[in-house]
């Protein structure tokens, strides 16, 4: 009798083999970069792929330190302590030197002409190769908690201001202190609206760079051909609060389904200014842990609100989801808007009626009740290339990008350009085909963005979840805004500033 | 090997962590029966939650068991057409959640959707459907039961139904039994295990109700539909409690082993198995 070729301990022999070499090959991951194709250009074509990534991981610092070089294989087993390197004098690729793989975390969509028009020149000058990490808008900081949780988290991040997910990331260490980099190199951060630059700051240390930034929600939209027809003046920068109860007041037809106004629904910093309302206070204390939505001057705005629905009625509910009220803006059914200056990319599309954008009024205390916002690109702990991880959060945060953003348009981009004047200043956006005044309105917002504030103990989302149920109830009248409401508004957040830090 | 380590696993880590203030930025760090005391004591939210759940699962259950056992009384018929039908009551449940509370959306829009201009041609007032207080969760309601009654709940009724032997209709009516009295005694006593078993299904999926109020209203206005697993996705997530989050999962958890508990409990006092010792 033949002896069989394979017998069945043979092959659970084999099969177990093969699961070894597989487990072997998984656990050495950290070689792979060095057998990952080169996309530098190669001046000498020399150097073997295994040599050492000099480029990115080697830069002296300027005092000197000693270069931390990354083994052969490629840096991924650089150490953590390769962050005292500056990159200061890190050159472009040269040689055959393997690109240092980076991840980045972003929001999918939101910005995505970056990544086509920007990024791949970057990864050729910096001898990188960035894989993006994409989830959507309204699961990105869920993604990256979850790849925290599991140690799995990348290089770089965005993360944002409003949502506190920059300040409790930042506080907890999971993005890493810039300011060494920062000293090392003298990089300027003047080249930032400072305002941007102290949002990014925590117990003055600096956490990311100002990716991008905005005055919040202080454009008054306006339908001019709307506004026209109905006698009502159409809003400038000089107009009151008055003027634009007026002008809603003449607009405001629903049974033709013509609404002479709307502002934000569910929003955060929709609440603030509502508190600010141009005052000199604010929704929280100075230092964060307070409420003072007892106070009469931070309810006026909330005041004026609820009687823009409910005593001039005169509003189209900001709730409307489907479509929502930048949809209803969009189609000519609403005669001014309250909303992000950020929101014009959505109205670019206009062609039926013509369309500008005034900022807020000035409030009884003279001031236009803005916020200045932004979000922010940081390294973190996880980077074994930090220095590399911190020339992608400067190239992000650089002029070039930030026009690349402030040009976007169309689908679920977001126009928000980066946080520097020599980006809201540039003629490349001061020139793009916005009706009226909206750009040269957009720079006047930024340039007089109010400060931002927060929380002491970031728990903004949460505040935000306490207070929506009863701006609803404001909204559609379910309260009326007296002291009661303000009483419950004001305990609502009061309870949730009194706990600790998440 | 596999339930060991993918969910035997992180449950018991889930409980663990349930026991400690857990951040997911920081490491957990163990507080006892904290968040358990604090979910009973001082959260407002979780009895509004478990008020707007328990009322979602009622109606659902009820009303969405009741219509699709007629539905599949009707559908059962040798009929012409009734396999097309079948086909045009099973469709919604294809549709994803996301996309039908999208389309819904359209519809209840108070001010420009199809729903209040059709109520308003009839001279009748429309109210605010997902923007109202009072009329946020019937929407939400009739959403889901448009999903929901023609789906595999109904097929399993169906099956149900099938499975019953044509004597036994045959004898009783022999015997003089008429329509509603074939249907009491002999549909419903051979029928009770399938209405046991989407019963048990039922309660759990409905208190699990979590992507109609995600996607269409985020637990408003005011509250009205703020849902359980809602209020664990944003402790957990949106609040960076995830230590509280767990706790409320486990509690979710025994809330639903104890309603399953119930109903295994009462299923002998009721369910009728062919066969089965008396």
């Amino acid at each position: 009798m033949p002896a069989r070729l394979f017998r069945r301990r043979r092959f659970l022999a084999g099969l177990g083999a093969l699961g070894a070499a597989g487990l072997l090959a998984a656990c050495g991951g950290s070689s792979a970069p060095a057998a990952a194709p080169t996309t530098a250009s190669t001046g000498s074509g020399a150097a073997p792929p295994s040599a050492p990534s000099a480029a990115p991981t080697t830069a002296p610092a300027a005092g000197g330190a000693q270069p931390t070089t990354a083994p052969a294989g490629g840096a991924a087993t650089a150490p953590a302590a390769a962050a005292a390197t500056t990159p200061a004098a890190a050159k472009p690729a040269t040689g055959g030197a393997a690109p240092t793989p980076l991840r980045l975390h972003v929001r999918l969509g939101a910005e995505e002409d970056l990544w086509s028009q920007w990024l791949p020149k970057w990864e050729q000058e910096n001898n990188a190769k960035v894989e993006l990490v994409q989830s959507p808008g309204g699961e990105h900081v869920q993604k990256m908690q979850t790849l925290i949780a599991g140690g799995q988290l990348g290089d770089v991040v965005h993360n944002f201001t409003g949502d506190s997910s920059f300040q409790l990331f930042f506080a907890s260490g999971v993005t890493i202190p810039l300011d060494k980099f920062i000293a090392d190199e003298k990089y300027d951060l003047n080249q930032f609206y400072p305002f941007t630059i102290a949002i990014t700051k925590l117990d003055g240390k600096v956490g990311g760079l100002p990716f991008k930034g905005h005055p919040s929600r202080v454009g008054i939209f306006y339908n001019r051909t709307l506004l026209e027809a109905a006698g009502a003046k159409v809003p400038t920068n000089d107009s009151t609060y008055d003027d634009l109860i007026e002008a809603a007041k003449k607009a405001h037809k629903p049974d033709a389904q013509q609404y002479g106004w709307s502002n934000p629904g569910l929003d955060s910093e929709w609440y603030i200014l509502m508190s600010r309302f141009g005052g000199s206070k604010d929704i929280y204390s100075k230092d964060g842990t307070k409420s003072q939505l007892n106070d009469p001057e931070v309810q006026a705005g909330w005041t004026w609100t609820y009687e823009m629905f409910n005593k001039h009625k005169v509003g189209i509910s900001p709730f409307s989801t489907n479509p929502d009220i930048n949809q209803l803006f969009t189609t000519g059914k609403i005669a001014l808007l309250r909303a992000n200056v950020g929101t014009k990319a959505a109205f670019a599309q206009i062609k039926d009626f013509k369309w500008g954008m005034s900022v807020a009024p000035k409030g009884p205390k003279g001031q236009r009740g803005s916020l200045s916002q932004a979000d922010v690109m940081g390294a973190t702990k996880f980077s074994k290339t930090p220095d590399v991880a911190w020339k992608l959060v400067k190239g992000l945060c650089s002029k070039e990008a930030g026009i690349i953003l402030g040009k976007q348009q169309g689908g679920s981009k977001s126009a928000t350009p980066g946080g520097r004047p020599d980006v809201y200043e540039s003629p490349d956006l001061l020139n793009l085909p916005f009706p009226e005044d909206v750009q040269k309105n957009t720079m006047f917002a930024m340039q007089n963005a109010e400060p931002f504030t927060q929380p002491a103990n970031y728990r903004g989302p949460e505040i935000q979840r306490a207070i929506d149920p009863l701006y609803q109830e404001l909204i559609l009248d379910k309260s009326k805004a007296d002291k009661a409401f303000y009483d419950r508004l004001h305990q609502a957040v009061q309870d949730i500033l009194d706990k600790p830090k998440p | 090997m596999g339930f060991l380590v993918f969910n035997f696993g992180p449950l018991l880590y889930s409980f663990f962590l349930s026991l400690t203030k857990y951040s997911i930025v920081r490491e957990p760090v163990f507080q006892g029966l904290d968040n358990y005391v604090q979910i009973f004591t001082r959260d407002r939210l979780f009895w509004v939650a478990i008020e707007k759940t328990g009322y979602y699962a009622v109606v659902t259950v009820v009303v969405g068991l009741t219509c699709s056992l007629l539905l599949a009384l009707l559908l059962d018929q040798k009929l012409l057409g009734t396999s097309l039908l079948r086909t045009f009551f099973f469709m919604p449940t294809l549709t994803p959640v996301v996309a039908s509370v999208l389309i819904w959306g359209w519809i209840f829009q108070p001010d420009l959707g199809v729903l209040n201009f059709l109520l308003r041609s009839l001279g009748l007032p429309g109210p605010g459907w997902l923007q109202s207080v009072e009329w946020a969760m019937p929407a939400l309601l009739v959403v889901a039961l448009w999903g929901s009654v023609g789906g595999s709940r109904m097929v399993i009724f169906i099956a149900g139904l099938q499975g019953i032997p044509h004597e036994l209709y045959e004898a009783a009516h022999i015997d003089g039994a008429g329509l509603w009295t074939r249907f009491r005694h002999v549909t419903i006593p051979l029928l009770t295990p399938t209405i046991f078993f989407n019963l048990v299904l039922g309660i759990i999926a409905s208190l699990s109700v979590f992507q109609l109020a995600f996607v269409g209203t985020k637990g408003g206005p005011a509250n009205a539909t703020y849902f359980y697993v809602l209020h664990i996705y944003y402790r957990g997530f949106a609040d960076s409690e995830m230590g509280y989050a767990a706790a409320l999962a486990w509690i979710f958890f025994a809330i639903i082993m104890a309603f399953t508990g119930i109903q295994f409990w009462l299923q002998k006092r009721w369910v009728h198995y062919e066969g089965a010792p008396r």
